[in-house]
């Protein structure tokens, strides 16, 4: 009896150690993670966050949802706009084309017609894609912050090879997303619109083969981006996770090869300092995830709604007018899809990741 | 790469549009027929030339760099923990000494030393502050010996010297 009393009062002052040490390990973690930097990096998307007491999901969640109903009437009365002036001109094309005008060599009802959508089109499109393209440099500043400081926890939280693989493939495919998106892919839009408005009002059927090529051409390359970070993710992720396994499974061996209470005493250190890293990792995960969402929000908002207000601005175009000008609608609602699928692309990317880091286990 | 990509993909699109021009401009017959043939071998050329001037050495370079950042990262909080270990281990090892002491009738205080050179902290250098009869101390220093593998010679004892 005085021996069972005697070894849970051992067990009580080794696990109130183990209690005051949780605390005070994951507040000097904190401080060596640097988080105040990261919180202070994420504040204009996501305010009043203070990573090291927590993170609350639904509140945050919550203030995301603020924010975009907020936003939610300005972007939508933009679009209408847009909507009602692209009809607008159509219906002018209509009524001219009805008065007989575009039936001599050149389609001058189809070129004013292309004209006029491009003036109504080209401050949407510049600024659409202006916002989508400062969404991606916000998203790259912030991932330089994010994603050592996810490696960083996760290294600590027992998987340092797959945490260097994470940040290895993230970092490589997330800069040669945006280096091909700013140098390859935003020129190749600018000339699919340029090709399809040229289309539209010269009808050479080349030029509307050329512009569904580009089209293709961006959209393949996005794909294959995205399809060859999951792949190179997924495989290396594995490779790491074998050699993270072999590492936990030495470190267990040098402990048990040890006097029993040292042993012990060590691994409940190690189970400490590993559960502290852990919480972390899985907090500035989630936090990461959330701003990379708050970044993202309004510029969606902004080119989903143009996108769709312009695809069904082309669908009532046709039924009123036959000519290129509907399509070309159609054509420019393109164009923001694919500005769309790049913003969309970077986020993916680095929300895989993170998703990557969260669900990733420690070992333990 | 990616420098290479824009310059050829830029290249093979400017191609096929200086073709549609040419096409488009010149008139029916032998003039459209040479007007196509040397358009496609322009368009050949715009694919094929920047393709033997690739540098395939630039990725592994890239690859080795990003390994090196991250691999910086990964090791960020390696000495805190390592730091924050130790302390634990100390506090821990010396709260069970203290209690171990207490069981044999002993009030004293305990201080422990962990090693750090070695990979994982172990308790090395123990201190007992209190007064220990000469029996006390024996059980006691064979306790730590037993427990932690700490042999005498590295057990002081302030009131009582060396043992």
């Amino acid at each position: 009896m005085m021996r069972r009393l005697a070894m849970l009062a051992v067990l009580l002052v080794v696990l109130t150690g183990t209690a005051w040490a949780s605390e005070s390990v994951l507040d000097a973690q904190s401080e060596a993670l640097g988080l105040e930097a990261l919180e202070d990096a994420g504040a204009e998307w996501m305010p009043d966050v203070d990573l090291n007491a927590g993170l609350d999901l639904d509140q945050s969640i919550g203030q995301l949802l603020d924010t975009g109903n907020a936003q939610l009437g300005g972007v939508l009365r933009k679009a209408l706009r847009s909507g009602a002036l692209l009809l607008a001109v159509v219906l002018f094309c209509s009524l001219t084309e009805g008065m007989g005008a575009g039936q001599g060599p050149v389609n001058a009802v189809a070129l004013v017609g292309a004209l006029a959508v491009t003036a109504v089109a080209a401050a949407d499109a510049n600024s659409l894609i202006g916002m989508g393209r400062e969404a991606i440099d916000h998203m790259e500043s912030f991932s330089k912050l994010l994603l050592p400081a996810v490696t960083a926890a996760a290294s600590a939280a027992g998987t340092p090879g797959g945490a260097v693989a994470r940040q290895l493939a993230t970092m490589l495919f997330s800069d040669l997303l945006i280096t091909l998106i700013n140098r390859v892919l935003l020129p190749l839009v600018y000339t699919y619109i340029a090709a399809c408005v040229a289309w539209a009002a010269v009808g050479n059927e080349g030029l509307k083969r050329m512009a569904a090529t580009l089209k293709w051409a961006v959209t393949t390359v996005l794909t294959a981006v995205l399809i060859l970070f999951v792949t190179y993710l997924t495989i290396s992720g594995v490779i790491a996770g074998t050699t993270d396994a072999l590492t936990v499974k030495a470190a267990k061996f040098t402990m048990s090869s040890m006097v029993p209470v040292v042993g012990g005493i060590l691994s409940d250190a190690a189970e400490t300092v590993l559960a502290g890293a852990g919480i972390l990792k899985n907090t500035v995960g989630i936090f990461g995830m959330l701003v990379v969402i708050g970044i993202c929000l309004v510029p969606f908002l902004q080119l989903g709604f143009h996108y769709l207000t312009y695809k069904v601005a082309s669908a009532l175009s046709a039924t009123l007018s036959g000519s290129r000008v509907a399509a070309l609608i159609d054509q420019i609602s393109g164009a923001f899809g694919l500005v769309l699928g790049m913003t969309g692309a970077c986020a993916l990317l680095l929300l895989i990741s993170m998703v990557a880091a969260v669900s990733a286990a420690g070992g333990g | 790469m990616v420098e290479f990509l824009g310059k050829w993909l830029m290249g093979v699109t400017c191609a096929a549009l200086i073709l549609a021009l040419a096409e488009g401009l010149s008139p029916e017959g032998g003039p459209k027929r040479a007007a196509r043939l040397a358009g496609g071998l322009l368009l050949l050329l715009a694919v094929v030339k920047p393709l033997l001037e690739l540098d395939g050495s630039a990725l592994t370079q890239a690859m080795t760099e990003y390994r090196l950042d991250a691999e910086i990262s990964a090791q960020a909080l390696e000495g805190e923990n390592k730091t924050l270990m130790k302390d634990i281990i100390e506090t821990q090892s010396a709260a069970y000494i203290q209690d171990k002491a207490a069981a044999l009738g002993i009030s004293c205080q305990v201080r422990v030393e962990a090693d750090e050179a070695v990979d994982y902290p172990v308790p090395k250098v123990v201190t007992v502050t209190g007064s220990l009869s000469r029996e006390q101390r024996r059980k006691l220093t064979e306790q730590i010996e037993a427990d932690f593998a700490i042999p005498a010679d590295r057990q002081y004892y302030e009131s009582g010297g060396v043992e």
